[in-house]
Parts: structure tokens; C-alpha cells; sequence
């Protein structure tokens, strides 16, 4: 490793797994939403994890935000192992350091309660606040911090009064109340019209810039992964394919994947009439085959690729590939 | 006889009838497609782009009422159709892909069955014939003709969408309207999907009417580009001039919200504030509230479009000749 940095990561994914049984009781199938995931999320850093649907993010950001056990693997706070440290659930202590956006501002507020109300409980919940007059300080603190003004007059409506944008400012304005570390943001922006989406993009900048928080950036979208994320990730029927500073990724992309999906992201100076590198096609994830999970789909494959599912392979300026065209220098091949 | 332009959209206004009063989603919208054209429409949320593909279909029912303006097609008056020469006009004059057309198959039938089902009732045509056809329209669309045998669930989303391309296309009709015909799919899929249909235009002479809220969509096929805001039409272009020399303020913060992959990362600016609620809109510039360039005037008198520029409508006080 090129760090010797003895701090541990804020958060450490290691080899994480997660089936689901699905089909009937007699003949359970399993479907592989995860495979073999770990990756490091630094302090004051936006990390995106980027795939197609189904292909196992927003399992990733589940799993962080301990909706839901991996199958497999440990989850790493500061270098503490918090499955086994926490059975179950995730504690308060552990929701205080990480939080969790949704893709639907609309679904994930409640019609019966004012934004000041949405914004208290998580306060009054975790302890924030100790007097009436604390609280609704607090309270005009973060719709401050988000953009929503004048704060008292914000505080006092409904969300169905609020548009899409502002909606999802107070879903952040809420994962804020515990002044978390961490926020996994799963498709924050996906359902705002495109004017906005940069006021939500920015806000993930500043936040990380002022107040050195952390974000998982969850997207379908290449683009809007560039502009926030300092590192990405990419995804493939479960598996991260591939991982390094975003710009390096962008500008030569190593996995056959990254390199279809790049040459698809629709452009303003691009054209149709390019040929993709390979075909369309969705993954088998029930009983899936042995082997790269993009072998049916790769113009490179080989042999192997077929037998073998690829392992992590580290190339330099801290990228990892997983693909069998990356040999593994330094291993023997015993197992 | 002088020929009249394919699709011929005046003044058209479109109200919803609502508890406090109507509400007008569309408001004197014009335009025309000509013959072998791509008319890229552009908006957000709650600008009346898919009210307009709507209304252009009359599939659009209570509350939603036509209340001015004309459509002709070929000259012919499209709103003053009785519903037997709607029958006739629609699949063969001009069909129609929504965003949801994938979801729009019927479960129980196999893709080949429906597909002639279409044939056998528009045209005067044997099953061989159409089952001919349908095999053709599949492979026109990139999808293999044995899946004329296949049921909607058997295809992916992406597939599905193409059947519904190919549908539109059963009887060669010279229109196709698209709302947001890829806004559902992955991209690869999506970049399928689109490569079919700026092929098909080319191969075909189709004249495509396609609505979006995504500009880098049509950027890419579109020869001219509409862009609407809270029910207006505010600028239209030729697509290379809208990207190179936008004039309504909207159109700059709409291409200045965009993010690229390629080139230097420079800070989004997008378009402070949000579209506005067309139950409350205010008087004037129904952009006002959002355009840092707004003067008086822009408060009291709604701009009218004006051509500033050749080929090249804008609606904005601030621009002139």
C-alpha cells in the first residue's frame, strides 16, 4: 500500500456479500445482489459509487447504513468492527455518525408534519437540543445551512407546500440534525429537474468543504458523479469492477465495462451514430454462473473469464480493476 | 396545390378545470415540423410538454380541455375529427411512443399477436402478411424476429420500449410523436434505443416529434430544438444554433446546468429558485422570479415570441435583433 497513514479509514468495507434467498421453499434460489465489495470511505471526502440499475449500489448503501445485515464481509467505523460490536439494528450511537438520503423527497417526508417538526425529532431524539427556544434555534440553523430562508417561515409549512428541490434540501437538512460524518446519498438528485439538481450537487460540495462530511453519491449518472465525487466506483451485477480518482477513470477507463457505460452517457457534443463497444444485455444474478459477471456481454473475453470470477487487482494512482485482462503480478496461482 | 407543412401546431391552449379555476398548462403554443424534420421539445416538470403530445394525440381527457388554437396535419384540422376519422388518422398519419409504452403491452398476448392485431385492424390484410410485417418491424427496431413468439415479461425494459417503437411504426405512418420515450432506461439501453430511431429517420425519412426534459438527449438528432417554460414556448432553433448562441435566459441556465464528462470541471450555476406553480402564476415573465436579468417591465408585460434571429423565435424582453 502507498499509504502509511496509521489512521483508519471513517468508514471500511470489507469483502461484503449479500444474497437473497428467493423462488419456493422447496428449491430456493439465491440471488447474488453482492459480491465480495470493500472499499474505503475517507474523512472529508465524496466517494460515487456508479452502476445501472440492479447492479447492486443501493444494496451497498443498505448495508452501510444498516438497514440490513451483509451476508458476508464486515463494516469498519474508524476501524472498529460494528457487526460485531452491535448485533441487530444499528444503535444511535452509530445513526448519529451515519446518515441516509433517499431518492424520493416526495416519499420520505411526512404530509401531517411541518418541516420544523421533520427537523426536531431527530434533535430531540439524539439530545441536540435541551430548551424550547435551543430547539427551534437549532432548527433555523439548519434550514439556514441548506438554503431554505427565512428559516421561522420555512419551519412552519408542509412539505406538499415545498417544491421537489426544496423538499430534498430538507431530507438533508435532516440527516444534518445529528451533524453526522458520513451521509449515503442514494440518487439524491435523480428526481429533480435538471435546474436544480446543481443547487443539491453544490450543497454536497460545500457540506463536504465546510464541514468535512462524507458522501456516499449513489447514481446512474457518470456526469454528475464527476463533478462531486473525488474518487468513483463502478458497479456490475454486484460487483465493483472498478474503482480510482474519478477523473482518472474517466479519462481512460480500464474495465470493458467503464468503457461502455462511458461511451454511452449521452453528450451535447456527442453522436449517436458511434457503435457501443458491446451490446446491452441485463446480468444473470439468480444461480449465476461462475466467472466475470460481464463475460456474455465483454468484447474481450476469454477463456478464463468464464471460469474464474476476477479478483481486485491494484494498478497505480490507487485504482483497482477486476478483470482478468489485469494479471495479478504478484500472485501465485495455487488455489 | 402549395404543400402544407407535415404538423402544424397555432396557438394552441390547453386548461385544466380545477376546484379554484382553470389552470392553463398550455398557453398558445406554435409551431411547425416539416417533412423529414426532428423537433426536439424541451422542458421541466410542469412546463406542458407532455400536455402538448397529449393534446397533439386528443387523448387527453377531463379536466384537461383544449380551449383555442389549431393542429393541422397535411392542412387537415386535427382537433375538428370525429372520433370515426381519429380512428383512421392515428398509427397511420401519426403514432405515438410514451415514456410508459413498455408497460403498455398486454401481458397475456405474445409481442407477434399484438403487433398484428394492430395490422389486421388498420389494414386491409391477411395474417401472412402481417406476420411478414411484423417480423420486418422487429428486425427495423434491432430486436430478432423469433421473439414475435415471446411475451412482454420475457423481454427486457429496453426491448419492450423498441416493440413499442415498432408499433408506432406498423403503418408507415410519416409522424411519430415521442414523450420521453427513454427517460425509463439504462443508458447503454438508452443509447440503443436512441441510435434506432436517428437511424430509422435517416433510413425512413421519419419526421420525429420528440418531447424531453433531457437537452443532451436531443442534442445529439434533434434539427430543431423548442424549449418550453410554465406552458410557453420561450426560444426555438436550429440545434446548433440554440447550444451556440442561446438567447432566453432560461435556455442559458438550462445548457449551464448540464455536466459533462469530458473538458474542465468548472462550478454548476444551474437556476436558482424552481419552476414556478401554474395555479399562482404571476403577471408578466412567468421566469422572472428566476432570471437574474429581469427589469421592471419584465414584471408587468408577458414577452411575446418574436423572431430575433433567422429561424430563431425568442420570448424575452431583454433580446432584441
Amino acid at each position: 500500500m502507498s499509504e502509511p497513514d496509521r489512521t483508519p479509514p471513517l468508514l471500511e468495507a470489507q469483502h461484503l456479500g449479500k444474497l437473497y434467498r428467493v423462488g419456493g421453499w422447496l428449491r430456493p434460489k439465491h440471488l447474488r445482489a453482492l459480491h465480495d465489495a470493500s472499499f474505503t470511505l475517507g474523512h472529508r471526502e465524496i466517494v460515487a459509487l456508479v452502476g445501472e440499475s440492479g447492479s447492486g449500489k443501493s444494496t451497498i448503501a443498505r448495508l452501510c447504513v444498516r438497514l440490513e445485515a451483509p451476508t458476508s464481509g464486515r463494516i469498519l467505523l474508524d476501524g472498529r468492527d460494528v457487526l460485531r460490536e452491535e448485533r441487530g439494528r444499528a444503535t444511535l450511537a452509530y445513526r448519529r455518525r451515519v446518515q441516509m438520503i433517499f431518492q424520493d423527497p416526495f416519499g420520505s417526508l411526512n404530509p401531517a408534519r411541518t418541516i420544523g417538526q421533520h427537523l426536531e425529532r431527530p434533535l430531540r431524539l439524539h439530545g441536540k437540543a435541551k430548551t424550547r427556544a435551543d430547539l427551534s434555534a437549532r432548527v433555523h440553523a439548519l434550514l439556514d445551512t441548506v438554503g431554505l430562508v427565512p428559516a421561522p417561515e420555512v419551519a412552519a409549512k408542509y412539505p406538499q407546500e415545498l417544491s421537489g428541490g426544496q423538499r430534498q434540501r430538507v431530507a438533508i437538512a435532516r440527516a444534518l440534525a445529528v451533524e453526522p460524518d458520513l451521509i449515503l446519498a442514494d440518487e439524491p438528485v435523480s428526481m429533480l429537474d435538471v435546474s436544480i439538481r446543481a443547487d443539491i450537487l453544490n450543497l454536497m460540495l460545500d457540506l463536504k468543504e465546510r464541514r468535512g462530511i462524507s458522501f456516499l453519491y449513489i447514481t446512474h449518472d457518470l456526469a454528475s458523479a464527476r463533478y462531486v465525487a473525488d474518487r468513483m466506483m463502478v458497479m456490475y451485477a454486484g460487483h465493483i469492477v472498478e474503482s480510482g480518482p474519478s477523473d482518472a477513470i474517466l479519462q481512460s477507463p480500464q474495465h470493458p465495462y467503464t468503457k461502455l457505460l462511458l461511451s454511452a452517457v449521452p453528450d451535447l457534443e456527442g453522436s449517436f451514430r458511434r457503435e457501443l463497444p458491446a451490446r446491452s444485455g441485463a446480468p444473470a444474478l439468480v444461480d449465476s454462473p461462475p466467472g466475470c459477471p460481464f463475460a456474455a456481454r465483454c468484447p474481450d473475453v476469454t477463456d478464463v473469464c468464464r471460469r474464474e470470477t476476477p479478483r481486485p487487482v491494484a494498478l497505480d494512482e490507487g485504482r483497482v480493476v477486476r478483470c482478468h485482462l489485469y494479471p495479478e503480478p504478484s500472485r501465485t496461482r495455487s488455489e | 396545390m402549395p404543400s402544407a407543412p407535415l404538423l402544424s401546431v397555432e396557438d394552441l391552449v390547453v386548461e385544466y378545470q380545477t376546484p379554484s379555476g382553470p389552470v392553463r398548462a398550455v398557453d398558445a403554443v406554435s409551431f411547425v415540423l416539416e417533412r423529414g424534420e426532428v423537433l426536439g421539445l424541451v422542458g421541466e416538470s410542469g412546463s406542458g410538454k407532455s400536455t402538448v403530445a397529449q393534446a397533439l394525440a386528443r387523448i387527453l381527457g377531463p379536466p384537461a380541455i383544449i380551449t383555442g388554437g389549431r393542429v393541422l396535419f397535411e392542412g387537415n384540422d386535427v382537433l375538428a375529427m370525429t372520433e370515426d376519422e381519429l380512428r383512421r388518422f392515428r398509427w397511420r398519419k401519426m403514432s405515438f411512443v410514451l415514456q410508459s409504452a413498455m408497460n403498455a403491452l398486454s401481458p397475456v398476448l405474445t409481442i407477434g399477436d399484438q403487433i398484428i392485431d394492430v395490422l389486421v385492424t388498420h389494414e386491409r390484410t391477411t395474417t401472412r402478411a402481417a406476420r411478414e410485417r411484423a417480423a420486418h418491424l422487429l428486425e427495423l427496431v434491432g430486436i430478432d424476429p423469433a421473439r414475435l413468439a415471446s411475451h412482454p415479461h420475457e423481454l427486457s425494459g429496453g426491448m419492450r420500449q423498441r416493440v413499442g417503437i415498432a408499433l408506432a411504426l406498423a403503418l408507415d405512418p410519416p409522424l411519430v410523436i415521442m414523450d420521453e420515450p427513454t427517460t425509463a432506461l439504462d443508458v447503454v439501453v438508452q443509447h440503443e434505443v436512441l441510435s434506432k430511431i436517428a437511424e430509422l429517420k435517416e433510413k425512413l425519412g421519419l419526421s420525429v416529434l420528440f418531447i424531453t426534459h433531457d437537452m443532451s438527449i436531443v442534442s445529439q438528432f434533434a434539427t430543431r430544438i423548442g424549449v418550453l417554460y410554465a406552458g410557453r414556448l420561450v426560444e426555438m432553433a436550429p440545434t446548433r444554433e440554440l447550444f451556440r448562441a442561446p438567447r432566453h435566459p432560461y435556455t442559458k441556465g438550462l445548457l449551464g446546468s448540464f455536466v459533462s464528462i469530458h473538458g474542465p470541471r468548472r462550478r454548476l450555476a444551474g437556476i436558482p429558485g424552481s419552476p414556478p406553480d401554474l395555479r399562482r402564476l404571476p403577471a408578466g415573465c412567468a421566469f422572472r422570479a428566476r432570471c437574474a436579468e429581469a427589469t421592471d417591465r419584465c414584471a408587468t408585460e408577458a414577452p411575446v415570441l418574436r423572431v430575433i434571429a433567422e429561424d430563431h423565435p425568442t420570448a424575452c424582453h431583454l433580446v432584441s435583433p
